[in-house]
């Protein structure tokens, strides 16, 4: 039987003045790659920030592994196998690799530790050899791959990541993608927001689709791949 | 009928009168308010402290033979903290609780900008402490002095300098109205007394460090320095000297003769010599009184409590012989004639000085036990 | 000449003492500022108030009996760190978590308004007169020429320089070798990403606070029990020059706000020592004008991204 690993009952959240999210509901099941797309600004970024309690929704609920967690404080929801890959990546870049890992391993035993760090080297060998650069001084590809691999140190069970592709090359976004399907292959749940509908419907189980802060569709990752309407706003017909 | 009537009006008419004449009597007569405006906290605190112990024992002693004008003398503690903005506050005070007396203030920078004030508003102002020239050379008629001026300490310090025949004199000030006017008299002096002056300089109050002054002094070959200001900074200064390896004389004015700074500065405040108000505890004519104030626990030979508790007897003296508490006449009162105060004989000239205030400094030297010796230069 | 040479090494002593206690309360707003974006202005009282606790400690320990110079500045430096770095984690609680997120007017407002409260609470307290200790260590090298000039070197500089370093690099170990270290550094780049990984950000912004007030304790019972005499008003000055010299160093960075203290120091005794006293603020406020022209994000400050 799969568990429900991530739940949104009815959220809506308001960035200060802005409505940015209206009554969504949603969910991530274990093992699942489920994708949420949707033009610029439709909040998508909102929803998963407010996931994590930052800002805090103001009606409706969101459950982790089945228990509540609206309302909790970020440090606090963040600290329990949810972990995320920010849009924009936001890596420490005055510090080096080993530290960016470090803070992402910040309450990891240390034998989950060295496990992670070996995984994260196969997933990303070019970590090892920059293991003392200074992220700052990375190409955007490398940082993106810093910042998830920062997420992994922590053994997550629900993987947040927010526009992966975004600035990057073409063959860097592949990359990404070969990781991302690795990780589903290993057992982790992922929940993927996308800008680039069209890799991220490939790889995804199911999808929502998120317009002006309201789920208008909802569907199997083949289905919407499909769907007239999706291939229209999002696919380039 | 009538005669009832006649009873009840001679009985209301008598009850009247006895009401009327009781009343009188009851009226309690309106108290003469003295305000004494100095330093009653922060950095300088210990002079405020001499200036209101003299004051109050004056007012207390007023009152224990029958008040002034045969009305009671209230004394009204007021702080400037030595600053002149504060002095101007406490002195709008002054005027708008309509009090006519003041004793101060004590910080010439506190004085300057408050006798404004007073003669404006015609307040009879006495200071006992402060001795920047400028004061009495407005030509103001409310304003007086029971210590001598700085244009007088200047050349008396000067003098005592120069018989301790220095090489190297340093002149160093605090860029107060007051530290910086006598070290300015004091350089004057010095130089058209032949002395050689090799260094004229100001240090910020308030600053923790002076070791590179000390090693200035060190580098000039200083073996005098004169210090116009007060004893928190004196004391600092003679504190990081002796660590710092200099052996020279330190020479103060009044601002920081009293032994507050030999408790801040210990071993190193011993040999400091201070010009300052003579001091006239040691008077066979104050006898009785330095031992009253022992008694209260004042130190009489502190330098501003003599000259406080004399300018409220001179003042009494002067309302009692003006007849009124008007300050006009009162003003006129203070000048028509000779006062035997506890700080000797006090005439004043149409400034506000004492004649013969160039006689009314002593030197004194100051030892780690905290005591003072009179010295003759 | 060589008179000039050793006047030259005085006054360098005397800039590297100087230079120490800016030093160590310069970090102070340096961690702070580069933590949460805000100028703590109620620091400077901070290195006062630990100059009394020292005082009083000393004083209660030399009552006992004891009067090993080592064991007083000791005593009276653990007490003093304890406690303002418990003062410094309550004063983030009590002044400034409350308006975090608010008008940065607020918080200055908060921080300036608590600055005169701490000056008036000690003032009360202990009265504003000066207080004043009998020195501690005494004596020290001297060298040069007995006939010329003479430098001196006291003990208990020579103490205080190697305290300051020791103190810097604690603290630099701290921060970059241990992990709450590298939280704080964490947090001083990116907040709100520190919290996304599950670290209590108002947790490590309260332990900022307490590394700056510790390090301003350990200035201020050094330099108190150097300097021999205090007074509730002597953080004001110092805690100004200090925040030039944080400003200086660049503010936000440990080892700018180390590098600009020394520098305040040094040029501030030169000034003294070789002009007058007079121009040793305008030489050390020029120095920061002249630099803020030409780097301004000071010698070893990096250009922000505008915090939040």
């Amino acid at each position: 039987m799969t568990q429900t690993v991530l739940k949104f009952e009815n959220v809506s959240t308001a960035y200060g003045k802005v409505q940015a999210l209206e009554d969504v509901s949603l969910e991530v099941n274990e093992g699942e790659i489920v994708t949420l797309i949707g033009a610029n600004g439709a909040g998508k970024t909102t929803l998963l920030m407010s996931l994590c309690g930052d800002p805090q929704p103001q009606k409706g609920k969101v459950f982790y592994d089945g228990e509540e967690i609206t309302g909790k404080p970020t440090s606090e929801i963040m600290r329990n196998g949810i972990a995320i890959v920010p849009e924009g990546r936001r890596i420490f870049s005055r510090m080096t690799v080993e530290e960016n890992l470090n803070m992402g391993g910040f309450f990891t035993s240390k034998e989950d530790y060295d496990e992670a760090l070996k995984y994260v080297f196969r997933l990303f060998p070019r970590l090892e050899e920059r293991f003392d650069q200074r992220g700052g001084t990375m190409s955007g590809g490398e940082q993106q791959m810093v910042a998830i691999a920062r997420a992994l140190m922590s053994k997550p069970n629900l993987l947040l990541l927010d526009e992966p592709s975004l600035g990057l090359a073409p063959i860097v976004i592949q990359q990404i993608f070969e990781v991302i399907e690795q990780l589903r292959a290993q057992g982790m749940t992922i929940f993927l927001v996308e800008q680039n509908a069209n890799q991220a419907l490939k790889l995804a189980d199911r999808g929502y689709v998120l317009e002006n802060g309201k789920i208008v569709m909802h569907d199997s990752g083949d289905n919407l791949l499909v769907n007239e309407d999706v291939r229209k706003a999002y696919l380039g017909g | 009928m009538i005669k009832h009537t006649m009873k009840a009006l001679g009985v209301a008419a008598i009850a009247l009168a006895v009401a009327a004449c009781s009343e009188k009597a009851d009226e309690p007569k309106e108290a003469i308010k003295i305000a004494v405006a100095g330093p009653f906290s922060g950095p300088l605190a210990q002079f405020g402290e001499m200036q209101i112990s003299g004051a109050k024992k004056a007012v207390a002693d007023l009152n224990a033979a029958g008040g002034l004008l045969e009305r009671p003398v209230e004394l009204v503690e007021l702080d400037d903290v030595c600053e002149p903005k504060q002095a101007t506050t406490v002195a709008n005070q002054v005027v708008s609780a309509e009090i006519s007396f003041v004793i101060g203030h004590l910080c010439s920078s506190s004085t300057l900008p408050a006798s404004d004030v007073y003669e404006d508003a015609g307040v009879v102002m006495i200071t006992p402490a402060s001795t920047n020239p400028e004061i009495t050379e407005r030509g103001y008629e409310y304003v007086f002095r029971t210590v001598g001026r700085d244009d007088q300490q200047g050349p008396f310090a000067a003098g005592v300098v120069k018989s301790l025949a220095p090489t190297n004199v340093a002149v160093v000030h605090d860029k107060s109205a007051y530290g910086e006017g006598l070290a300015s008299q004091v350089n004057e002096n010095l130089k058209s007394m032949g002395v050689n002056v090799v260094m004229y300089e100001a240090i910020t109050a308030g600053e923790a460090d002076y070791s590179p002054l000390i090693a200035k002094l060190k580098a000039e070959s200083i073996d005098l320095m004169f210090f116009g200001g007060y004893d928190p900074e004196l004391a600092k200064i003679m504190r990081q000297g002796r660590d710092g390896g200099w052996t020279g004389q330190f020479v103060g004015g009044d601002g920081v003769s009293n032994n507050k700074i030999v408790e801040a500065a210990g071993e190193a405040a011993d040999g400091l010599i201070a010009t300052q108000p003579k001091s006239y505890d040691g008077e066979a004519s104050n006898a009785a009184l330095v031992a009253e104030f022992e008694a209260l626990g004042v130190n009489a030979s502190d330098t501003f409590v003599l000259p406080s508790y004399a300018a409220v007897m001179a003042l009494s003296e002067a309302i009692t012989a003006a007849g009124t508490a008007d300050t006009a006449a009162v003003k006129d009162a203070l000048r028509k004639q000779v006062f035997s105060t506890a700080v000797g004989n006090i005439q004043w000239d149409g400034k506000g000085d004492i004649v013969g205030g160039e006689n009314t400094f002593a030197a004194y030297l100051w030892k780690k036990d905290g005591t003072a010796e009179l010295k003759t230069f | 000449m060589a008179d000039q040479f050793y006047l030259f090494i005085q006054q360098l002593f005397n800039g590297f003492t100087l230079g120490s206690a800016y030093a160590l309360i310069a970090i102070g707003y340096t961690m702070v500022y580069g933590i949460i974006g805000m100028i703590n202005f109620a620091h400077g009282e901070v290195y006062m108030i630990s100059s009394y606790i020292g005082f009083i400690v000393i004083a209660a320990l030399m009552m006992m009996g004891v009067d090993s110079a080592f064991l007083l500045i000791t005593g009276a430096m653990i007490v003093a760190i304890t406690l303002t770095s418990v003062y410094g984690f309550s004063i983030e609680r009590v002044a400034y978590r409350p308006v975090r997120g608010q008008n940065r007017l607020i918080a200055l407002i908060s921080a300036i308004g608590m600055s005169i409260f701490l000056q008036n609470y000690v003032r009360v307290g202990q009265s504003s007169r000066d207080i004043a200790m009998p020195p501690l260590v005494e004596g020290g090298w001297t060298f040069g020429n007995p006939d010329g000039f003479e430098a001196t070197l006291t003990y208990m500089r020579v103490v205080i320089w190697v305290i300051t370093i020791a103190a810097m690099i604690a603290l630099t170990l701290f921060v970059t070798r241990t992990k709450m270290g590298r939280a704080c550094r964490a947090c001083s780049e990116d907040l709100g990403m520190t919290n996304l990984l599950g670290i209590n950000t108002n947790f490590i912004i309260a332990l900022t606070f307490a590394i700056g007030a510790a390090m301003a304790a350990v200035a201020g019972v050094l330099l108190g029990t150097f300097y021999g005499v205090i007074n509730p008003y002597v953080g004001f000055i110092l805690g100004l020059k200090a925040f030039t010299a944080a400003v200086l160093g660049g503010i936000g960075s440990i080892p700018g706000a180390m590098l600009g203290g020394m520098l305040l120091g040094i040029a501030e005794a030169m000034t003294a020592g070789y002009l007058s006293a007079e121009y040793k603020d305008v030489v050390s406020f020029g120095l920061l004008i002249l630099v803020l022209l030409f780097r301004p994000y000071g010698i070893l400050g990096k250009p922000e991204v505008e915090k939040v």
